[in-house]
């Protein structure tokens, strides 16, 4: 693979629930250090388009393919230690651990070379909850500890799934510099968000989504002008 | 969940002791032989449900197919009932391989499920069409094998196995997948745990255990029925002890044997309508005030239950 090759390429994915096309012909691709922006309305697909990356579900039609390798068969257990990790829209800790065990099963687990789970806690401002239950964390702290979970694997590719929801600007300013700091270090971040002003301090690429299509790949400044785009999120 | 070795090792120790020293001041061995195959049947069962969360109601199926297969080997090949106690182990993780599919359910599907398929054995072994190979209804006997006192150490050297494995999953990377499992089994996956392969292998190990018991169970009494070993007193009797003890520790079980085994013998046999009031009155109050059994009230004081 060539430097400047994408680490992450998606080309025309379907999925289907019933008689609903959740994914239909989704393209775009990602390199690494890049952050791309996943924008679009309720419904038009973009959680399904990270449950289909980190293979939650089989996709029905298209390929994914991450570092080169076509991994649409594999195993989300496979995928995530060969660099893939995500965080949920709604976190999904695992409550009765403590939240250093939280960490550190995805430390021992996640890539051949372990994370340190206490210096992962200390990063995303949770070391003092450590050997406390999940559970007892508020909802924005058990975003976090996703976030630190799905380092602990060491990802080259993550998939931020509305991580901006319930945050204060303050608090937005600071997870978009978090980002942009991975991003610099070389992970590639596809940013799902329904925050424009968000998406607009961590990347200028954007792709949007509509019914299960691309409506638009480009600039995201010519994204709030163009007319499509226009119309999806405000129904016309 | 990574330290305690220590405390692992006393209750370890402790319990082995105790079943070493009490034969030489109590003389109702079998009595003390079925606490310890309880003992062992309850930290099995934990390994699959007290860390996974899947709780097998037929759980008594790979106990029946361990005293089958023990005791067919013995009548037909004439194998040493050590050996025989092996194949019976390996013979409920052979049963325990096929039944792997019920993951895909899940809750109270996967507990009736793997009791239909309990009774699906127990109907096979006592088909009378199979009277050449099983004996069918008419039970099991080799007296030939009868040896009360061997099989007495051997069930305490599966206790032995049984508490040392559930101990050392309880404390390893092992168990604290296992765990993350039982908590939510997508965010297992995302942090890189192979559910399948692990929760399968807790599946295993867990039907080793009743199939070791099983097969030295049947060794020792060396006549039964399949209603004996397929019985779902059994099933029950574990399941209720490791809830009534607290599951996913390693004391829980053995003290939950310990009273309501003990309970059963001091009024279940001699007057068991009390019996019955006694142990509803029990559960009921369990579920109420304890639902994470009584180790729970040492957990609610911060201490760190082995």
């Amino acid at each position: 693979m060539s430097p400047d090759a994408p680490i992450l390429e998606v080309g025309n994915l379907e999925k289907s629930f019933g008689g609903l096309k959740a994914l239909n012909g989704v393209s775009f691709d990602l390199h690494p250090g890049e952050i791309l922006g996943l924008a679009g309305p309720n419904g038009s697909g973009k959680t399904t388009c990270i449950n289909a990356i980190t293979g939650v579900f089989r996709i029905d039609g298209g390929s994914i393919r991450f570092a080169g390798e076509d991994i649409h068969h594999r195993a989300t257990y496979r995928r995530v230690r060969k660099g893939i990790n995500r965080t949920f829209q709604v976190p999904r800790p695992f409550p009765g651990l403590t939240v250093h065990e939280n960490v550190l099963v995805a430390a021992h687990y996640g890539s051949g070379e372990h994370a340190d789970a206490m210096t992962l806690l200390e990063d995303t401002g949770l070391a003092e909850f450590a050997d406390k239950p999940a559970r007892t964390l508020n909802s924005s702290q058990q975003k976090m500890l996703g976030l630190a979970r799905a380092l602990a694997t060491k990802p080259r590719l993550l998939l931020v799934d509305e991580i901006g929801a319930g945050l204060n600007p303050e608090e937005l300013s600071a997870m978009a510099q978090r980002l942009r700091g991975y991003a610099n270090q070389g992970m590639a971040l596809l940013v799902v968000e329904h925050l424009m002003d968000f998406l607009d301090q961590v990347t200028d690429r954007l792709v949007v989504m509509d019914a299960g299509n691309t409506l638009f790949t480009g600039k995201l400044a010519q994204a709030t002008e163009d007319p499509r785009v226009i119309e999806a999120f405000l129904g016309g | 969940m990574l330290k305690g070795w220590r405390s692992t090792a006393i209750v370890t120790a402790i319990t082995l002791v105790t079943f070493i020293v009490v034969p030489k001041l109590y003389d109702n061995q079998f009595l003390l032989f079925n606490m310890m195959m309880y003992m062992a049947l309850a930290q099995g069962l934990n390994i699959i449900y007290g860390y996974t969360g899947y709780l097998p109601f037929g759980y008594v199926g790979f106990f029946g197919a361990g005293a089958y297969a023990g005791a067919l080997v013995i009548i037909f090949l004439h194998w040493m009932p050590l050996i025989a106690v092996l194949v019976g182990g390996l013979t409920a993780v052979l049963f325990g391989m096929v039944l792997i599919p019920l993951f895909r359910l899940s809750g109270a599907y996967f507990s009736i499920a793997s009791l239909a398929a309990s009774e699906a054995l127990y109907y096979v072994v006592a088909n009378p069409h199979l009277e050449k190979i099983t004996q069918g209804p008419y039970g099991i006997s080799m007296p030939q094998a009868y040896d009360a006192n061997a099989a007495y150490w051997t069930m305490l050297g599966i206790l032995a196995l049984s508490l040392v494995t559930s101990g050392i999953i309880r404390r390893s990377r092992f168990g604290l997948a296992l765990s993350a499992i039982r908590e939510n089994p997508l965010s297992a996956s995302m942090s890189g745990v192979n559910v399948v392969q692990m929760r399968s292998l807790s599946w295993l190990l867990s039907a080793f255990i009743a199939g070791l018991a099983g097969a030295t169970f049947g060794w020792y009494i060396s006549v039964f029925y399949p209603e004996t070993v397929f019985s779902l007193t059994i099933g029950v009797f574990t399941i209720v002890f490791i809830l009534f003890g607290g599951i996913g520790t390693l004391i829980g079980p053995i003290i939950g044997t310990l009273i309501l085994y003990g309970l059963y013998n001091y009024i279940g046999i001699s007057t068991p309508q009390y019996f019955q009031i006694a142990y509803g009155l029990l559960i009921v109050l369990l579920v109420l005030f304890l639902p994470n059994g009584l180790v729970s009230l040492l957990k609610r004081r911060g201490v760190d239950v082995p």
